[in-house]
């Protein structure tokens, strides 16, 4: 099973396109500028996906494909969204009415989305009547796919209006097989699926390996959420990293493969680590001392993710030292995405989230953004070691 | 096309499923979308125009006035009402070129400094390729060129890299924003860059004045 690099371009632009022009009907529809924020592919455990439904109550629409492309697309609206939607279409309607508006409007943006799809493989996929989704985590998620085995690409598109006042999401799941024949990989440099497979359940070996060492060095419990890889359009990075302000720290890691890591916390787990870290008060400002306590956790997490590439990938990674960072998000990534622009189109973006099981105390997200040439070729390299290799255990295969 | 049950186009069938897709012939509009280079993948309505990097979409239809008009990395977009808004400008610049006679703005938001040549790439990642996008959409959309002002903020260094080939990201984008608008002859009548804060920017598009929020409480009124 291969993946061709070229087309997961080809396949993200896809997903781009059909939301925009799911993003152009809304708009149509409620005379509200939407724009598509992110659109990005994820590899990622089925049992992870529910964190794309975290924080929030969501409606929408699941409707099933089958044909070209076998699947599930769901389509979902946040809660303000909810209400623009039903205001527009449906003003002083009773709840059954503000609901068929909602179902009505994500059956046409859904179709809208696919249409592309269909156009771009020549064929014809069946789309299944749409049921109506309510509510957040597994119960807005595509049924059938979530159950599978293994990881999942998922295409997933942020639409978000100025105003925040008509967001919506969409997810699409194709089933494996269909997805990998969809993609017929014609080149030679094709990647197996279970590379990028192991290579991720690598990055989360590292990203447990980073929660350790914060658990041993502040005493704070500590789990690897969620771990997913994500392909995106470069420009497309500081995006999906987002808006909201983060402290942390930024290293620059050299070998093979080279690239950047972001240790971003957000402010009040931040707070909590240097109060952790620090034995005196602290008056809540960034100071040299706070500085240097973060910048150390940064070290010490740094080694333990990326030893854990490296012992794998029996190569040698080293970093720079850690760079202290507080600002947005989007601040954060632009110069180092603005690096990597001046050679590359799209990036693989490794993101793990460690928090603490209990409750909201800790978050801490962890980006890499790998070199994409030295990746490949790391990757490549292996295949052509281990091209017999059938069953993926990442002891055997690296 | 998809065929929808229950609405228009559905032929009533009763059928328990939609299909789409098949012919490409249908959809020759999505083929057009995929150009690059210049400012090709930019559409208009009333009183806009969006210009997009590569791959992106710019055929919107909004019928709104503009209220409020989001301005993501590598992206342009001319407006004569409502608000251009651009956020999490970091090394990237926020670039606002108006004309103040005709009540004609544009926001833009790249990430490097020149696109050398290379056509293949998106232009508005780039100050240069940007810069020129910007004029000809303002010009396309009734301004005049000689009546052309501009603003520019971000440019910071978020992230300190050290030496980074001699001058930050940022550093070298201003630069080649006063270097581009200097050969163009447009004023470049505000600037609020530089520092090691990300910013935020709105341009009010009938008068071109900016509002930057930086990211330690500071605002600026260019």
């Amino acid at each position: 099973m291969q993946i061709d690099i070229d087309s997961l371009e080809t396949y993200n632009r896809l997903a781009r396109e059909g939301a925009q022009s799911a993003a152009t009907a809304l708009s149509a529809l409620t005379g509200i500028e939407t724009h598509v924020e992110v659109t990005n592919i994820s590899l990622v455990a089925p049992s992870e996906l529910e964190y794309e439904y975290l924080g929030g109550e969501f409606s929408g629409v699941r409707i099933g494909l089958d044909g070209a492309l076998d699947g599930e697309t769901v389509l979902t609206f946040d809660s303000a969204a909810r209400e623009t939607v039903a205001d527009v279409l449906a003003p002083g309607a009773d709840e059954g009415m503000r609901r068929s508006s909602i179902e009505e409007v994500g059956n046409i943006l859904t179709s809208g989305f696919i249409d592309g799809w269909a156009d771009h493989l020549d064929a014809v996929i069946d789309i299944s009547p749409p049921t109506y989704v309510e509510g957040s985590g597994t119960d807005v998620l595509p049924a059938e796919t979530t159950g599978a085995d293994g990881q999942v690409f998922v295409f997933r598109s942020r639409v978000e209006s100025a105003s925040g006042s008509l967001d919506f999401h969409i997810l699409l799941v194709p089933e494996r097989e269909s997805l990998v024949e969809a993609l017929d990989p014609a080149t030679d440099d094709a990647i197996p699926f279970e590379k990028l497979e192991v290579f991720n359940e690598m990055t989360k070996s590292g990203a447990e390996r980073a929660a350790e060492n914060v658990t041993t060095m502040t005493g704070l419990e500590t789990d690897v959420e969620v771990n997913r890889m994500r392909f995106v359009p470069i420009d497309a990075v500081p995006a999906t990293v987002g808006d909201r302000r983060y402290v942390g720290t930024v290293m620059e890691y050299t070998g093979k493969p080279s690239g950047y890591l972001a240790i971003l916390f957000d402010r009040p787990s931040a707070e909590a680590v240097v109060d952790a870290l620090v034995p005196m008060e602290t008056d809540g400002e960034w100071g040299e001392m706070e500085q240097s306590a973060m910048k150390e956790l940064g070290n010490i997490m740094t080694s333990g993710f990326i030893d854990g590439w490296a012992n794998v990938l029996e190569s040698s990674i080293d970093h720079s030292p850690p760079t202290f960072v507080s600002d947005m998000g989007t601040s954060i990534m632009s110069p180092i995405v603005g690096r990597m622009a001046q050679t590359q189109e799209h990036a693989f973006l490794l993101d793990s989230t460690i928090q603490t099981d209990t409750d909201g105390v800790f978050r801490c997200e962890l980006f890499a953004l790998p070199d994409g040439a030295e990746l490949r070729e790391v990757l490549e390299e292996l295949l052509v070691e281990r091209a017999d290799q059938t069953r993926v255990d990442p002891d055997e295969v690296f | 096309m998809a065929r929808l049950p229950g609405s228009e186009g559905d032929d009533g069938g009763g059928s328990e499923s939609r299909r789409t897709g098949g012919n490409r012939g249908e959809s020759g509009g999505r083929s057009g979308r995929e150009s690059r280079g210049g400012d090709g993948s930019r559409g208009r309505d009333g009183d806009r125009i969006r210009g997009r990097g590569q791959n992106r979409d710019g055929s919107e239809n909004a019928n709104g006035s503009g209220k409020r008009i989001k301005v993501s990395i590598a992206e342009f977009a001319v407006a004569s009402a409502g608000t251009l808004t651009t956020s999490g400008l970091g090394s990237c610049l926020g670039i606002a070129v108006y004309d103040p006679d005709a009540g004609l703005s544009s926001l833009l938001h790249p990430m490097l400094p020149s696109r050398n040549g290379d056509d293949d790439r998106p232009p508005a990642r780039f100050v240069d390729s940007g810069i020129d996008a910007v004029v000809d959409a303002l010009c396309e959309a009734g301004a005049r060129e000689s009546a052309l002002r501009a603003k520019v903020t971000g440019g910071a260094a978020v992230v300190d890299f050290g030496d980074d080939d001699g001058a930050s990201i940022g550093d070298r984008n201003i630069a080649a924003a006063r270097e581009v608008f200097d050969e163009y002859g447009v004023d470049l009548v505000g600037e609020e860059v530089g520092g090691g804060c990300g910013r935020t920017m709105r341009v009010d598009a009938a008068t071109g004045a900016v509002t930057v929020e930086r990211t330690d409480g500071v605002d600026t009124m260019l």
